[in-house]
């Protein structure tokens, strides 16, 4: 049963652009699920990065709430944000940014590093797990400049994966990879967003994304104008 | 009026669809239809969603169609036919064990399809239509099951020889038939067509194959030969009628019913069969001359080759009188009107019609 991860309710963003404020993001209400894979489309301009970003805790909206576990997280401290960030999502942006002075089995350990404490076993054990699962094992102690583009981006949702995070935010993730790498990715990707404790959000322009998603949200001038989901007689758990 | 004749009339009210926003789907439709199919391969792949693996031929020729047919509804603003083709696909496919869940899967799918390819104002414009059969769909839903059942013995009797691919006793059956006192309009009009009707329902019922429909085809196309060979022709008449199918149409027994009927009346009768593409279709015209052209189309989804071939030879031959008939005519009769001299529901209405227009 597919779960709410995210509660977005009456979501603004205002920005200032030097010369007035512009609303790159108008009242908002959405409900993000987890056992599914959302795509925010739209075109260049119309919000979906500051949508992906508010989602993901990055970015504080001007006004509204962001509901986590019931609770309005939308104005807490930066601390807590970052706490909060690192335990309920993961991030995966175009281009997978691996450190290339540290191995596969590094990079994907990084967001455990960070956390100050040092690298426990049973991070160690899931690091494994993640890449076995990710058809990587055997590039764990590879360098990053040695894998293709497609196994650097495998690598970086590896890296958001290492957390167990509920949702994993992309920001167009599949645009500078050929074909065949897009799919991998993509596949991967969907089969990550089948489970029930954890799903997936993209932005992207890339229709070769379309075909995978459960839900697709499309922006327009920083409004919602169609929010569609694929059917089915699924029942979410409120 | 029922729920579904309700929601047809209130589809006849949505917005009229833009050039621009049509020219778009036009132009992304190949897309629109691979985009579609891998959506559902991809379900498949990840088991969203009941498996659909063993439907899956079905289901791309029913996304290729269904697209094809959404070009035509949009270039005509066909809403009202947009619900009964769409309701005809849920009958087809309910008959061949489809889930329920299949129908808004497709519906957003192609939704999503859409937004995902065509500029925002114009796919705003586009899924309308889509997001008011989705609105509908639990009514649609509730209507699939079709009732199918002849009006007498005779036509059942017809029927049954068809579907035991009995040739030659059909044959023997529409004769005596005449003998007992039936015209052959009588035939064609109580007999050949009600049965042909019946066997287009049990093939949609999915009690009968696309063999057995084609073989029923063909016997009866013979028999209609035979029947037209055996009555003597009334006078010649000084005119001359090209009959055609549109371009892409495949289904000519109603264009060959035409024919035939015109020629008993006497006219001299070019018939062209199925499939002809537009340009041969044309020469034939200019070879022949004929004062009349008949266009048949059966499917919506061939609406704008109807319209095309309407177009070039009012261009290419302006003397020629131009008659539109045909299921598909029939259902878009308010649209087509301004392609032709003159509309047919029936084959019958064909020779008067025509000498009217002379």
């Amino acid at each position: 049963m597919a779960k709410v991860a995210v509660r977005l309710n009456e979501i603004t963003r205002e920005f200032f652009d030097g010369k007035q404020i512009r609303m790159v993001l108008k009242k908002t209400n959405l409900d993000i699920y987890t056992r599914e894979f959302t795509v925010i489309a739209g075109p260049s301009g119309s919000g979906k990065t500051t949508l992906l970003t508010i989602i993901g805790l990055i970015l504080t909206p001007t006004s509204g709430r962001i509901m986590i576990d019931d609770k309005d997280v939308a104005h807490r401290s930066e601390d807590e944000l970052a706490a909060m960030r690192m335990k309920k999502f993961g991030f995966v942006f175009q281009n997978a940014d691996l450190i290339t002075a540290l191995s596969v089995a590094q990079n994907v350990l990084v967001p455990t590093a960070i956390q100050g404490a040092p690298v426990s076993a049973e991070s160690k054990r899931a690091m494994e797990e993640i890449l076995a699962q990710f058809g990587l094992a055997s590039y764990a102690y590879a360098m990053p400049q040695q894998l293709s583009a497609g196994q650097r981006q495998r690598v970086a949702i590896a890296r958001a994966m290492i957390n167990a995070p509920i949702l994993l935010l992309c920001d167009e993730p599949t645009s500078a990879l050929d074909i065949e790498s897009s799919t991998t990715v993509l596949d991967t990707l969907k089969r990550l967003s089948q489970d029930e404790n954890r799903g997936v959000v993209m932005v992207t322009h890339d229709p070769r994304v379309f075909p995978y998603a459960d839900r697709m949200i499309k922006l327009e001038d920083g409004e919602v104008i169609d929010d569609s989901k694929s059917g089915g007689e699924e029942k979410h758990e409120e | 009026m029922d729920r579904l004749e309700e929601i047809k009339s209130a589809a006849e009210k949505l917005p009229a669809i833009s050039e621009d926003a049509i020219s778009k789907l036009c132009q992304s439709l190949p897309r629109l239809v691979q985009l579609v199919n891998e959506k559902f391969l991809i379900d498949d792949k990840f088991c969203c969603g009941k498996p659909l693996d063993k439907h899956m031929k079905i289901v791309k020729n029913i996304h290729k169609n269904f697209g094809d047919a959404l070009l035509a509804v949009y270039q005509f603003s066909l809403y009202d036919v947009l619900i009964h083709e769409f309701a005809w696909i849920v009958s087809t496919l309910f008959y061949r064990d489809f889930e329920k869940d299949y129908f808004p899967k497709m519906l957003n799918a192609w939704i999503m399809a859409i937004h995902g390819t065509i500029e925002p104002s114009r796919s705003r414009e586009l899924i309308q239509p889509l997001r008011f059969l989705e609105r509908n769909l639990s009514v649609i839903l509730e209507n699939w099951d079709i009732s199918a059942k002849l009006e007498n013995e005779n036509q059942e009797e017809f029927m049954n020889l068809l579907l035991e691919k009995r040739r030659r006793d059909a044959t023997d059956y529409t004769i005596s038939l005449l003998d007992s006192g039936y015209s052959p309009d009588d035939l064609c009009h109580g007999i050949l067509i009600p049965a042909m009707k019946q066997i287009g329902l049990l093939w949609q019922k999915n009690q009968i194959t696309v063999s057995d429909e084609h073989a029923a085809t063909e016997i009866t196309r013979y028999i209609i030969y035979r029947l037209c060979d055996s009555i003597p022709r009334k006078q010649a008449l000084p005119h001359r009628v090209l009959v055609s199918c549109v371009p892409g149409e495949e289904h000519e027994l109603g264009a060959e019913m035409v024919a035939s009927y015109l020629e008993s009346q006497g006219w001299t009768v070019y018939f062209t069969g199925h499939s002809a593409p537009d340009e041969d279709i044309v020469v034939v015209i200019s070879r022949y001359m004929p004062e009349v052209i008949l266009l048949t189309s059966t499917l919506i989804s061939n609406l704008p080759s109807t319209v095309e071939l309407s177009k070039r030879i009012r261009q290419t031959e302006p003397a020629s009188k131009i008659i539109l008939g045909g299921r598909a005519v029939v259902r878009a009769k308010r649209r087509m009107q301004e392609f032709a001299d003159a509309l047919i529901v029936d084959y019958r209405e064909a020779h008067l019609t025509a000498i009217r227009l002379l």
